[in-house]
């Protein structure tokens, strides 16, 4: 009796002790893994690489917040104004339209081709063929790319390639290819693509000056339509097949902009204008220029060619601005918030010179503007290069100061 | 008797000849000579839409004291006594607007002439081939010892079509000054050397029709600038990033970088002439230039306090007037203070 009574005690014990231990080892793991799992978020473990996977499969971004609120998790509609890509980029384009648009655009440092779903905040890679150093890049809706560098005597290199228009970023099973093409004329000092067929207008040196070409977008049948002492020009060929002529803008100098015909003739749109920067709109008669004379900017619009110029009330340069598609007089505008100081065009041409924007809406008919957004003071954007989807209702910039490749979604 | 009659006829028909016969001259145009009035318009050469002060003159008739009537293709523009100016809204690119002005003196004698406005727009566009570098979407600015471009682009019409601009006779001018080597029938452009520090070139140039009927002018005032000496960080990865030029007091993240540096607007076509010259100095020692490419400094600050005072000076070997320098504090992150005499190190002969 008195030794089953010691057994009995001591299993109670045994039991205790066992019990405690575990217990004890229990909330010991608990706080050693939380530890680490804060260290790992700290550490960035479990967020997604923004250029996708390296076998070119799918991958999720961070639709980063930018506004404030906690990152969204993957496949998670982005934040209305998205950080697609904080790496520098060299270019972008909208593809598709409804489910299947996507934010096309070439990485800088690797010559990649991804693609950003605006409503999911996925990024997919859809080229591997590696092209560094890409300072510029021209894509077209159809899925021509033109990548430009510099080879090592200073030359300017234009690459092109083509890549399927099907791509479908949604889908799992696709996976990166190669960028396959051909090597376009040395030194293009300006190049521009055809939105839709990719078709090329650009500037070479000649001994006159410069010769402007028009090109298929392989470069194959190639037409000099122009030949000038001038050697600055900035061609442009917007969507409805006009082409266009604008000399390089310094602040003060006087520019002039024209529509260049096929047959080499030159239509007069603006000029002279000192410091004229200029977009035309695709599609319509609408004209929107800015210009820079003593280092002040002035914005201005007319609807037709014959109407009257009106002066919109906010201060920028039409790098900044893009025309929204359709019949309205509308563009965005990114406008630099506070005084830009002296000499601002050309500062800002030689990257000497940054601006923290906010992002307007004019209305070129009503000569009004209407501020859309503006970004968190903490997060200066610049906004350059910037392109409005078919629809309305994104529109895709670059930083220019870091290159970084940004999203806005126009409806909240 | 007879000659006694002859004699003052004669001299009341030389009288009448005289007073009468010479304004009526004018009806025949502005170039006959025996114009007793003329014409001047303001802008000489007006474009189409412009608002164009059309003025009489006449050196026989006091045209203060007269009636004076204008019209423009038929229509009265303006009428009263002593009017010697009206205005008109010059029509569309080659369409012509008749003037015409009558001046009824006060004792009932007139005269009228007539001249015809004839808009046309002629494009004066100068560039330069001051250097730049490569995806620049400025303007390049002149400096000394760059040129000056400069293009003309006329539009003149006749009845529906343009003159061809290779059919033109051009008169350029350089501050006044007639470029006669330059000037003559389709020499719509010209390259005019910069040789001055400082000031503006004024350059005009006027076109015209081989009949002399149609003719424009325009002129722009180009002022000369000093180059631009940026320094910029060339990135492995991204290459150059002329997105982002280094302030004068610059942070580094790491402990070694390459700089290229870019003197905006000077006279070259590459930053790899040999007539360039680079002098590099970082914390007051010459580092000389990579002679493959002696824009670009490479520093690598391992082991130093990890702050390098650069300075820079571009020279051009026959253009004394380019020198362009500058200065750049740039402090390097992840340098330790290792506190080296001489830490920067430049690849292929540098410290």
């Amino acid at each position: 009796m008195k030794t089953r009574v010691i057994i009995e005690y001591l299993l109670a014990a045994i039991v205790v002790i066992v019990l405690g231990s575990l217990a004890g080892w229990y909330f010991f793991l608990r706080t050693q893994t939380e530890t680490t799992l804060a260290q790992n978020i700290a550490r960035g473990f479990g967020m997604a690489i923004p250029e996708g996977n390296p076998n070119g499969s799918i991958s999720s971004a961070t639709p980063e917040a930018q506004t404030g609120a906690s990152p969204a998790q993957p496949s998670q509609r982005p934040a209305q104004l998205w950080r697609v890509e904080a790496k520098p980029t060299a270019g972008q384009v909208f593809t598709g339209s409804g489910a299947s648009l996507r934010v096309r655009y070439v990485e800088r440092a690797s010559g990649y081709v991804l693609e950003a779903n605006p409503e999911t905040g996925q990024v997919t890679r859809l080229t591997n063929t590696l092209m560094p150093k890409i300072y510029e890049a021209l894509l077209s809706e159809t899925g021509h790319v033109f990548e430009r560098s510099l080879d090592t005597a200073g030359n300017i290199s234009t690459f092109v390639g083509i890549i399927a228009t099907n791509s479908d970023a949604s889908t799992a099973s696709s996976s990166a290819r190669a960028l396959t093409g051909r090597e376009l004329a040395k030194n293009m000092v300006g190049l521009s693509a055809h939105p839709v067929s990719g078709a090329l207008l650009y500037v070479v040196r000649s001994s006159a000056g410069s010769a402007v070409v028009s090109a298929e977008w392989n470069g194959d049948k190639q037409k000099t339509l122009l030949e000038s002492a001038v050697v600055s020009w900035r061609p442009a060929i917007l969507e409805d097949g006009r082409t266009l002529l604008v000399q390089s803008a310094a602040d003060g100098v006087p520019g002039y902009g024209y529509e260049l015909k096929k047959d080499g003739t030159l239509n007069p749109l603006l000029g002279p204008v000192p410091g004229l920067v200029l977009r035309m709109q695709p599609g319509g008669s609408g004209l929107l220029w800015s210009q820079s004379s003593r280092g002040e900017l002035r914005l201005f619009a007319r609807t037709g060619q014959d109407a009257t110029a009106v002066q919109i009330p906010v201060r920028t340069i039409a790098d900044k601005c893009a025309w929204s598609p359709g019949k309205d007089f509308v563009a965005y505008c990114g406008v630099p918030q506070g005084s830009t100081g002296q000499n601002f065009l050309d500062n800002w041409y030689r990257g000497a010179a940054h601006s923290s924007d906010a992002l307007w809406r004019i209305d070129a008919s009503a000569g009004t503007a209407e501020l859309i957004h503006t970004p968190p003071s903490n997060t200066p954007i610049d906004i350059e290069n910037i392109v409005v989807d078919r629809s309305g209702n994104y529109i895709t910039f670059m930083n220019a100061g870091d290159k970084s490749l940004w999203l806005f979604r126009l409806g909240k | 008797m007879v000659l006694r009659f002859q004699l003052p006829f004669v001299l009341l028909v030389l009288l009448a000849f005289f007073l009468f016969a010479t304004p009526a001259h004018a009806q025949y145009g502005l170039t006959d000579a025996g114009n007793a009035l003329t014409i001047e318009f303001s802008p000489a050469t007006p474009s189409p839409g412009d608002t164009v002060k059309v003025s009489v003159h006449s050196s026989l008739i006091n045209i203060e004291e007269s009636d004076v009537l204008w019209e423009a293709n038929g229509k009265t523009v303006s009428q009263g006594q002593g009017i010697d100016s009206a205005s008109v809204k010059a029509g569309g690119l080659g369409v012509e607007t008749r003037i015409t002005v009558t001046v009824t003196t006060p004792d009932g004698s007139s005269a009228s002439t007539e001249a015809t406005v004839h808009p046309n727009e002629l494009d004066l566009l100068v560039d330069t081939d001051s250097y730049t570098p490569a995806f620049y979407r400025g303007w390049p600015r002149p400096s000394a010892g760059t040129n000056l471009r400069l293009q003309a682009i006329p539009r003149f019409k006749r009845g529906t079509s343009l003159v061809p601009a290779s059919e033109l006779m051009y008169t350029w001018r350089h501050s006044g000054e007639v470029l006669g080597s330059m000037s003559g029938r389709g020499r719509s452009a010209v390259v005019i050397p910069v040789r001055h520090l400082f000031g503006s070139d004024v350059i005009s140039v006027e076109a015209r029709s081989a009949d002399n009927k149609l003719s424009h002018n325009a002129s722009i005032s180009i002022s000369t600038d000093e180059p631009v000496l940026t320094l910029y960080e060339n990135d492995p990865l991204y290459g150059v990033l002329y997105h982002r030029a280094l302030s004068p007091s610059a942070f580094i993240p790491g402990a070694e970088a390459t700089f290229a540096a870019v003197p905006f607007f000077v006279q070259t076509k590459s930053l790899q002439d040999s007539a360039l010259r680079f002098d590099w100095r970082v914390n007051s020692a010459e580092i000389p230039a990579n002679p493959k490419n002696p824009s670009e400094l490479t520093i690598n600050a391992e082991n130093s306090s990890g702050i390098g005072f650069v300075e820079l000076d571009v020279t051009h070997a026959t253009n004394f007037y380019l020198n362009t320098k500058g200065t750049w504090n740039i402090t390097f992150s992840s340098a330790s203070n290792g506190g080296t005499e001489n830490p920067f190190q430049q690849p292929g002969g540098g410290i």
